[in-house]
């Protein structure tokens, strides 16, 4: 390791696999003194005296009619989950964020064939929405005390739930998935719906492919994972399990196109660059580094930023190999530099912060 | 209530849905708008008729989907002197899933919510002394997405559609139920034929004329049902029976079966009670279906 790499490491800075000097871990964020309450309903099948079969069976009083129909439309039924948990989000005609989890709650009550699906729903209004980084599993995880089981008999009437945003835990993924959630990202990015097609869908790969499109894209995306495919949940994004011929049957004539893991490709995704950022620190391991950077993301960074932000980390990477004579004309370059956006803007003073170090670094021993 | 004629030749130019009328992609499978599937469509352009809707309605677990795939059996059988043709292989899905579950002692699985699982059939039918051809179509419906959308209109589209475009109803009423005492079937009823009567706009001095079969369903229980049908509703669904004499011209009630005897199985592990269907007993199948189509014919 040599001193200018050294010196960074002593200031905070990880470095990947290659030695090259990335940026400091993920802070976990500060707990918020203050809850966010949230609207919630439950959506289910049970036997009452005010009826049998798949309904909102209990909700809090903030939901309004309009919401409730259209909750129920959006909601999963009988037979509906393709993997062990559900998860759909969804902004209601009201505005507000609607983030469903779905999941197995025994045999339904009249005991015609499969598990019944019990689904908890949270409701947002957008500043809240906004406070969880528009992100539905962020707000998963702030609602799991919540959550030990399916609750198969709540009160008709729900109080609202105060929830405190948990600290983020996103796993890495492989190579494979990160082409499908690059892929993903890169058609939510283009207006175009898609059905992700994969052999285990999960959480945590639909919160990457959230992580990596800007919140300026993800805070409208209606986006689902585990759900089969219907059109009546109309998603700008799924990941499903689901034989392919009769998948793409169904999809045909909603202008909704089908990824299939083997036909995901680095070169058909958009931004390009952005996007070979990504899949580098993921072949790197430079998992931290990759969140660091996408906790920046912030609303003003639009689609065609991020290519520019790419270029930037690469251009960071190795500042440490650029001879030091040229660490002035450099440091110039980008003092100046105007910035489009506060990611952009937090890369440059980490720029000249590394470069002004190294140049200190590098600066020859006062003489005795 | 039925669609205009013509229907059909204005959906095959332009590859509009036979339900809701919605455009639609050249190769779209179901409605973009409603899901109703656009074979119904391509199916018709052979036939010189438009198709008449029939549809099942009924609340959830009544048995909407065992009464129609058993109805569509006995026709495919000729029974009644029936002829019936199905159009499509899609049209036999419903009676096959019925048929092979019901022959293996297990009730056919629960119709989802979602409209583009639901099961459609088109048939062409006539009596075969001499009678004339009429193509018929019968959706399979959820009937938590009817109770859903009678609750709060425009929740399930494809619904207002179909009982906007059909010729005839045909509501299942659950007659055990009502039998032992419950007042769920009735109210369902009343809602169902309440939320109908609103969609007609009809004046308070013109009835509803569109042909409506109530079919007592279960009535294996309340034999009472097959003999004396109309007193039954009467004494046992008094708010429907005096909803259908109020607005509605063109109502007839009949009892059915399907299911001769029930046995129960208990899950331990999940603490279910398991109805077992041992065997089947049709009876009364037929009757609503016929008088349907001697009022549409």
């Amino acid at each position: 390791m040599n001193n200018a790499v050294a010196s960074a490491v002593a200031a905070g800075y990880s470095t990947g696999d290659n030695g090259a000097v990335a940026f400091s871990p993920a802070v976990a964020a500060q707990p918020q003194t203050r809850g966010t309450l949230v609207d919630q309903a439950v959506f289910t099948s049970i036997r009452s005296p005010m009826g049998c079969g798949y309904r909102i069976i209990a909700a809090s009083p903030g939901i309004t009619a309009v919401e409730k129909s259209e909750i129920t439309r959006w909601s999963p039924s009988q037979r509906s989950l393709c993997a062990l948990e559900g998860l759909a989000s969804y902004r209601l005609s009201t505005n507000r964020q609607v983030i469903a989890c779905s999941r197995p709650a025994g045999l339904e009550p009249t005991a015609r064939g499969g598990d019944r699906v019990h689904t908890h729903v949270v409701v947002l209004d957008p500043e809240d929405y906004a406070e969880f980084d528009w992100n539905p599993i962020a707000v998963v995880r702030a609602t799991e005390p919540f959550q030990q089981a399916p609750n198969l008999a709540p009160r008709q009437d729900l109080p609202a739930l105060e929830l405190q945003p948990a600290p983020q835990e996103v796993a890495p993924i492989g190579e494979a998935e990160l082409d499908l959630t690059c892929a993903a990202s890169s058609a939510a990015m283009a207006g175009q719906s898609t059905i992700a097609l994969c052999s285990a869908p999960s959480l945590n790969l639909l919160e990457w492919m959230l992580l990596i499109t800007p919140p300026y894209v993800r805070r409208r995306l209606a986006v689902s994972t585990g759900l089969n495919y219907s059109p009546i949940r109309p998603m700008q994004v799924a990941f499903v399990t689901a034989d392919v011929t009769q998948l793409r049957r169904a999809a045909a004539g909603h202008a909704v196109q089908i990824l299939e893991p083997a036909a995901c490709r680095l070169e058909a995704v958009h931004p390009d660059e952005w996007f070979s950022l990504v899949r580098r620190w993921a072949r790197q391991n430079r998992w931290n580094d990759l969140v660091e950077l996408l906790r920046r993301l912030k609303p003003d960074v639009h689609p065609e930023h991020l290519d520019a932000l790419a270029s930037l980390c690469e251009e960071l990477d190795f500042v440490q190999a650029i001879d030091p004579i040229h660490l002035p004309t450099v440091i110039q370059k980008y003092q100046d530099r105007p910035t489009a956006n506060t990611a952009e803007a937090w890369l440059v003073q980490r720029f000249l912060a590394l470069a002004e170090q190294r140049k200190g670094v590098s600066a020859p021993p006062a003489a005795p | 209530m039925s669609g205009d004629r013509g229907d059909t030749a204005t959906a095959l130019a332009e590859d509009r849905c036979l339900i809701c009328g919605a455009a639609n992609l050249f190769d779209a499978v179901q409605c973009c708008d409603c899901l109703a599937p656009m074979a119904l469509v391509h199916d018709a352009i052979a036939q010189e008729r438009d198709p008449h809707v029939v549809s099942v309605i009924g609340d959830s677990n009544v048995g909407k989907t065992v009464y129609l795939g058993f109805l569509l059996d006995m026709l495919s059988r000729r029974a009644g002197d029936f002829e019936a043709i199905p159009k499509g292989s899609y049209s036999v899905d419903l009676q096959q899933n019925v048929i092979t579950n019901m022959a293996r002692r297990i009730f056919p699985p629960k119709t989802p919510m979602e409209p583009n699982q639901w099961y459609w059939a088109y048939y062409q039918v006539r009596r075969r002394e001499g009678g004339k051809w009429i193509d018929l179509v019968m959706p399979d419906v959820a009937g938590e997405s009817l109770a859903a959308e009678v609750a709060m209109p425009k929740t399930f589209k494809v619904i207002r559609s179909l009982l906007g475009r059909s010729a005839g109803l045909m509501l299942v009423v659950d007659a055990a139920l009502a039998a032992n005492g419950s007042q769920a079937p009735d109210f369902f009823a009343l809602k169902m034929l309440s939320y109908i009567d609103s969609m007609q706009r009809t004046s308070r001095n013109r009835k509803i004329d569109t042909p409506i079969a109530v079919v007592l369903c279960k009535s294996d229980y309340c034999p009472e049902c097959f003999d004396r049908p109309q007193q039954f509703v009467e004494a046992n669904l008094n708010r429907m029976w005096n909803l259908c004499e109020s607005r509605f011209s063109c109502v007839e009630f009949f009892g059915a079966t399907v299911v001769g005897s029930l046995g129960y199985a208990t899950n331990e592990a999940q603490d279910a009670v398991i109805p077992i269907p041992l065997h089947t007993a049709l009876r009364g199948v037929l009757d609503p279906f016929v008088w349907i189509t001697e009022q549409i014919g």
